[in-house]
């Protein structure tokens, strides 16, 4: 799975405003990820967007409470809106996680959903 | 071609390069108005600019065509060096376009130059009126600085009934707030919510609120909380789409999806609650409203984002929304489900 979505990751990294994005396992530790460890991996294309950044951002998106009221609906993912980026987070159901910040009226923006979706359904190799 | 004020009780300047037609206007005005209208006449921005420095004046009425300052940017001119001046347009080739940029310079009044005596009555009649006016209640705002989304905002929370017009050089448009509920919207040749969305949509402009009026048709219905975020999810995806001119939100209004407002917390950020209607106990959105934006904050920090707007969570039925506002935080629940409502 870990190299499956290591491709993955490298392939979308080249859409038009893609700045950072990055996957996290199940079992991430504590003290986060750099550019690739068993715990995951980011990519950054933009120096503004370290990946040690993203490792942060990564983590912290985890620590996310859920919204009241949607105890009985299933989450599918959660975006994050400023000015100049969206943050998109999303979590597979064997754990995996996955978080890209795009920048705003950009391409990549503009696929997050399809894109999303890909990592969801992503299927490992074996 | 400056009179001296003679007692008259309104002091009246027509700006137009054809000399013929403003000795015309003089003589006809000062006569109709039993000569409580002074009349005095410029033929060109400079002239008319001098006069109004020099003298007190009521209303200005300008011609569009002009040699190097026309009257549209003319009337703009005025706006902001004259602001309580009364201010009209008078043109002999009146299109929607001109009436649109006259009115989003600050003009009052939008006429066609009349071809019969009639016509000149009613253009009379018409300035006669304007300068009755008084000053209108509510205030005025640019569309950069304060949004257009606020202002709504705040006049469904205090429940207020009012006009919102919008334009700018390529849109004219209004917006019926009744009783703090979005009941109609009109932009051209649209209405309802496409109406609506492509109001909100617009990157400038200017808006005055108005006195409420009952619309001529009530178009919009459903919260207006979920108008606005579908408005705000239109416009993203207009920019998204690099649709970003001012005619872009042509967009229709989503239609395959249906969408029903399950629950609406607003509040203050120091947690007074503002508006309810999630339950019994709104105390857990309170709380996961402050923790989202914290969350959004401690982002901020981390990565140059620019400043937090909100968070959706998408799920399979419905969307949850936290909108951060300047002084407010907004929790706003809907369901969705495909097909007819």
């Amino acid at each position: 799975m870990n190299e499956l979505l290591n491709q993955w990751l490298d392939a979308r990294l080249s859409v038009p405003g893609m700045l950072a994005c990055g996957v996290t396992s199940p079992n991430m530790l504590e003290s986060g990820i750099g550019a690739a460890n068993d715990d995951g991996f980011c990519r950054s294309t933009d120096t503004n967007f370290p990946v040690s950044q993203m490792s942060n951002v990564l983590r912290l998106l985890q620590t996310a409470p859920t919204a009241p009221d949607t105890q009985s609906s299933e989450l599918k993912w959660r975006t994050w809106i400023f000015s100049n980026c969206k943050i998109r987070s999303a979590v597979r159901a064997d754990g995996w996680h996955f978080a890209a910040v795009v920048l705003a009226n950009s391409d990549a923006a503009q696929i997050l959903d399809p894109l999303t979706e890909e990592f969801l359904t992503l299927k490992a190799a074996g | 071609m400056i009179h001296m004020t003679n007692g008259a009780q309104h002091q009246i300047l027509f700006v137009d390069d054809d000399t013929d037609f403003l000795v015309t206007l003089r003589d006809l005005y000062e006569m109709m108005s039993e000569h409580s209208w002074q009349i005095h006449s410029a033929t060109s921005a400079n002239q008319a600019l001098e006069i109004l420095d020099s003298q007190k004046v009521d209303l200005v009425v300008v011609d569009v065509n002009m040699p190097v300052i026309d009257g549209i940017q003319l009337i703009g001119i005025l706006q902001r060096r004259h602001p309580k001046l009364k201010r009209a347009v008078l043109t002999g080739l009146a299109t929607p376009e001109k009436r649109a940029a006259s009115l989003a310079n600050g003009a009052d009044l939008f006429i066609e130059k009349a071809t019969s005596p009639e016509g000149y009555k009613s253009i009379f009649a018409m300035l006669g009126e304007l300068l009755q006016w008084a000053p209108r209640e509510g205030f005025q705002g640019v569309l950069r600085k304060v949004g257009l989304q606020d202002v709504i905002q705040m006049e469904c929370l205090a429940r207020n009934s009012s006009i919102l017009e919008v334009y700018n050089q390529n849109v004219l448009g209004r917006i019926y707030i009744e009783d703090g509920q979005l009941v109609h919207a009109v932009a051209g040749d649209a209405t309802g919510e496409q109406a609506l969305f492509k109001l909100l949509s617009l990157p400038g402009g200017s808006f005055e609120l108005a006195q409420f009026e009952p619309p001529p048709d009530k178009t919009l219905a459903g919260q207006w909380e979920m108008l606005l975020m579908e408005a705000a999810r239109v416009k993203d995806e207009n920019a998204a789409n690099g649709n970003t001119d001012d005619t872009a939100a042509d967009t229709p209004a989503p239609s395959k999806t249906y969408s029903r407002l399950e629950g609406t917390f607003v509040c203050t950020r120091t947690g007074e609650t503002l508006f309810e209607a999630v339950g019994d106990d709104s105390s857990p959105h309170l709380t996961w409203l402050k923790q989202m934006e914290q969350l959004a904050l401690q982002f901020g920090e981390i990565l140059p984002l620019g400043g937090f707007d909100r968070v959706e969570t998408d799920l399979t039925d419905g969307r949850v929304i936290a909108l951060s506002r300047a002084n407010k935080l907004v929790f706003v629940r809907v369901s969705t489900t495909l097909g007819s409502k």
